[in-house]
């Protein structure tokens, strides 16, 4: 039936004639009187010969119940029929039956009436098998097409797809394992991991049926050919384990096996792959089994070199999630703590940091990483190995979605640089007070000169006081200008004493905002007494509106001190012109503050230049060669800049700029 | 606590003031504007005629009619100092007898002074006894 030709079906049915002449009634009927027609002529032809040949009437019903059904069949019984009994009937060609006669035509009837019930039943059996027949076939051409639109469509993921697909015959492998089970091995893995020989025949038993492109490509291949060889052309040692355990999968009816591992390209090149194979349900055949592989290199190279960073580094690297709870933490985290990571993952922040510290620093931070924001900072914070300088930076992680899901926190023990900084600033600021020391050791008599002038002065006024009070009609207007000026003078020397002692005792600068013109205000008096023992003319040239700065004040004095100290010495041996020494502030480029002390003095020997600003470098005769580098480091520790230039005419001009607070 | 010596007012100048026998005037030079007044205040409350100058400079420029009695100068001062003042006036043939004020005394410039004529050598603050004294002596020796 199968092998029968397509015939578009049809619900009637039949052959050719019959699908024709069942289009119409007419032609159905017509069928009957054609055929009944027929076999009255050749009837009549043959009667002379033979009576008999009225039977001939029977195939007429015949071939109308045959070609035309029922209906029809029983008008051509009754065209039958009569005919018979006009023309074969005796007497011939009479409408009367001789009564011997009756029984043949009711035998004729009956044959007839039969023939064409017969008939036309036969002929619809025939219509119902031809349409089922018909049915049937298009059916399975459908299928057929189907099928090979399946085919085609397989072909095509087959082929084109990017991953390598390997069609393999694992029949005879099946077999060997159901042999190995048959003998009684029950651990299959077991037994393949104890006989690696038997490993190696299953390997050859595997055939490779077809291979993609993708897999002519991902192993360097030449051609299908050449891949479709041997299993063996691809396989290292950590291939076989890999193997053994899809076996294994196999063996113990498992419908599929992942696994990853590495194989070779025809040309050597390693790759990380990842194996999918699915097996068929028994008992379906195993001669087609798919088997993808994954060419995973660059994911892994990239996962391990993420997790080597992470758990090598020498940073604190752990990610907590928006319940600020750890999820993972590195080794160097564990280190910090002292906590193996399974006791630390789970852990709430503040259980492990504290309540404190959580509160005031980790969760805001972690907050505004949860919140899509990069997050940063720096401090001191307890742990288990003490306080420790910590510079964290948060990162949201988002792997799936857009909201955040974890924060990456990375964290540097900045412990020992903030220590040695802490330490490098204390010195410095020591190093500062002992040349501040020194420098007002230097300048004892000035200073004790200006205290000392407003102390002679009250002495005199309090004399001159106690004289006008004692006479007989004392000047009470005078004795009161005297003793105000007692206050002021007293006032005098106060300041003096109080500027020294800041000078002196102070070793912790503490910045404040400053106006550099106070600040040059503050040293006059100071060193007015050096000025006038140096013979020095000293002039105050103060923009009227300087931003403010942030410095230390008793620090900003010493740069200015020692600049001015360093002025007047460069012009001690000056006798052919004034000896001028300038103190000016600027507005400055960039924002900043520019301080300024301009002498007349010998100027910048060309060959020192470079070492000015050196420690121990010093041209004076007792100098310690501190004032210049001490100057320097605090107006740099300022993040300022302190530097000198020759003048045009004499002289040199040694300034500094501060930035200005905005 | 009785104050110190050199802080007691002189009882027995107040009673014989010098001004009235002497008309001669006291220069005071000094760059220190509160020594200045406060030198003032004192040598006019015992009774001398006073004249201040700010500078050795501003000394040498001003106009005397009634002759000078006697200087009180400052030793160190800005321009010109004390003890040049002193030499520069000896030199033009003017000598003035003069008390000399330091913050402190160093030997080599109490030596230049005594050289240059200076009647006395005072450190400052200057106690009133001593100043009358020298004063005095100074007016004396004109």
């Amino acid at each position: 039936m199968l092998g029968v030709p397509f015939r578009p079906a049809v619900a009637t049915g039949g052959g050719p004639l019959q699908r024709r002449v069942a289009q119409s009634a007419v032609a159905r009927y017509g069928v009957a009187v054609v055929s009944v027609a027929v076999m009255v002529v050749l009837g009549l032809l043959l009667r002379p010969i033979v009576l008999a040949a009225g039977q001939l009437l029977l195939l007429a019903v015949l071939v109308t119940g045959w070609i035309s059904g029922l209906r029809p069949a029983l008008l051509a019984w009754g065209l039958a029929t009569a005919a018979f009994a006009y023309h074969f009937t005796l007497p011939l060609d009479s409408v009367k039956v001789d009564p011997d006669q009756v029984p043949r035509l009711m035998i004729f009837a009956l044959v007839a009436g039969f023939m064409a019930t017969m008939s036309a039943a036969r002929r619809r059996a025939e219509d119902l098998l031809r349409s089922a027949r018909d049915e049937l076939e298009a059916r399975v051409r459908e299928r057929t097409t189907e099928l090979g639109e399946s085919e085609r469509r397989y072909r095509h993921i087959f082929d084109s797809t990017g991953v390598s697909i390997w069609e393999e015959d694992l029949s005879r492998v099946k077999q060997a394992l159901d042999h190995l089970q048959a003998r009684g091995v029950h651990d299959v893995g077991d037994y393949l991991a104890g006989h690696p020989e038997f490993v190696e025949h299953v390997i050859a038993l595997v055939k490779i049926v077809d291979v993609n492109d993708a897999s002519v490509a991902l192993f360097e291949a030449g051609s299908k050919e050449e891949l479709v060889v041997s299993l063996l052309r691809i396989f290292v040692p950590e291939t076989r384990a890999a193997f053994r355990k899809a076996m294994t999968s196999l063996a113990e009816g498992r419908p599929f096996f992942q696994g990853e591992s590495v194989v070779q390209t025809l040309k050597g090149q390693r790759l990380t792959v990842l194996f999918t194979v699915t097996f068929p349900r028994p008992p379906a055949s195993f001669e087609s089994v798919l088997v993808t592989v994954t060419d995973i290199t660059d994911r892994k190279r990239a996962e391990y070199l993420t997790g080597h960073v992470f758990e090598t580094s020498p940073d604190a690297v752990y990610i907590v999630g928006r319940d600020y709870r750890y999820q993972r933490v590195n080794a160097a985290f564990e280190r910090r703590w002292r906590l193996p990571a399974q006791r630390i993952v789970g852990m709430r922040v503040d259980e492990l940091a504290g309540t404190e510290p959580f509160e005031a620093t980790y969760k805001p931070h972690l907050d505004r990483c949860f919140a899509g924001e990069e997050a940063s900072f720096v401090g001191w914070f307890p742990t288990p190995a003490g306080r420790q300088y910590l510079a964290a930076t948060y990162s949201p992680l988002r792997p799936d979605s857009q909201r955040v899901e974890a924060a990456l926190a990375i964290t540097r023990d900045l412990t020992d640089h903030a220590r040695a900084a802490e330490a490098l600033q204390q010195a410095q600021a020591e190093l500062a007070h002992m040349t501040r020391v020194t420098t007002l050791g230097e300048m004892t008599a000035s200073i004790a000169h200006e205290v000392n002038q407003p102390l002679a002065a009250i002495v005199a006024d309090a004399n001159a006081s106690l004289n006008w009070l004692a006479s007989a009609t004392p000047d009470l207007d005078r004795v009161r200008e005297a003793l105000a000026a007692i206050v002021k003078d007293g006032h005098r020397a106060a300041n003096v004493i109080q500027r020294i002692r800041q000078l002196v005792t102070r070793t912790v600068p503490q910045k404040a905002r400053l106006d550099v013109n106070d600040v040059i205000r503050d040293v006059v008096p100071l060193i007015a007494t050096e000025v006038r023992s140096h013979e020095v003319s000293l002039r105050l040239d103060l923009a009227v509106a300087v931003p403010p700065v942030v410095a230390d004040r008793v620090q900003l004095q010493q740069v200015l001190i020692n600049l001015v100290m360093n002025g007047m010495e460069a012009m001690t041996s000056i006798a052919d012109r004034p000896r001028e020494l300038v103190i000016r502030s600027r507005p400055h480029e960039g924002g900043q503050v520019l301080l300024a002390v301009e002498d007349a003095g010998v100027g910048i020997d060309p060959s020192s230049v470079s070492r000015l600003f050196t420690a121990f470098f010093t041209t004076k005769r007792d100098g310690m060669g501190m004032g210049l580098s001490i100057s320097r480091s605090i107006i740099e520790a300022h993040g300022g800049r302190l530097w000198a230039t020759s003048n045009a005419r004499h002289g040199a001009t040694f300034q500094f700029a501060l930035p200005a607070l905005r | 606590m009785p104050l110190p010596a050199w802080m007691m007012p002189l009882t027995e100048d107040r009673q014989r003031p010098m001004a009235k026998r002497d008309g001669r005037v006291v220069c005071i030079v000094d760059d220190d504007a509160s020594l200045r007044r406060s030198l003032r205040n004192l040598l006019m409350s015992l009774g001398f005629r006073v004249e201040t100058f700010a500078s050795a400079e501003a000394f040498l420029e001003s106009v005397h009619p009634d002759g000078v009695g006697c200087m009180v100068l400052d030793v160190r001062m800005a321009g010109m100092s004390g003890v040049d003042l002193l030499r520069h006036l000896a030199a033009t043939g003017s000598p003035v007898p003069a008390i000399m004020l330091t913050a402190h005394t160093d030997d080599e410039t109490r030596r230049r002074s005594l050289e240059a004529g200076a009647v006395a050598f005072l450190e400052k603050p200057v106690r009133s006894d001593a100043l009358l004294a020298a004063v005095r002596t100074a007016l004396s020796s004109a």
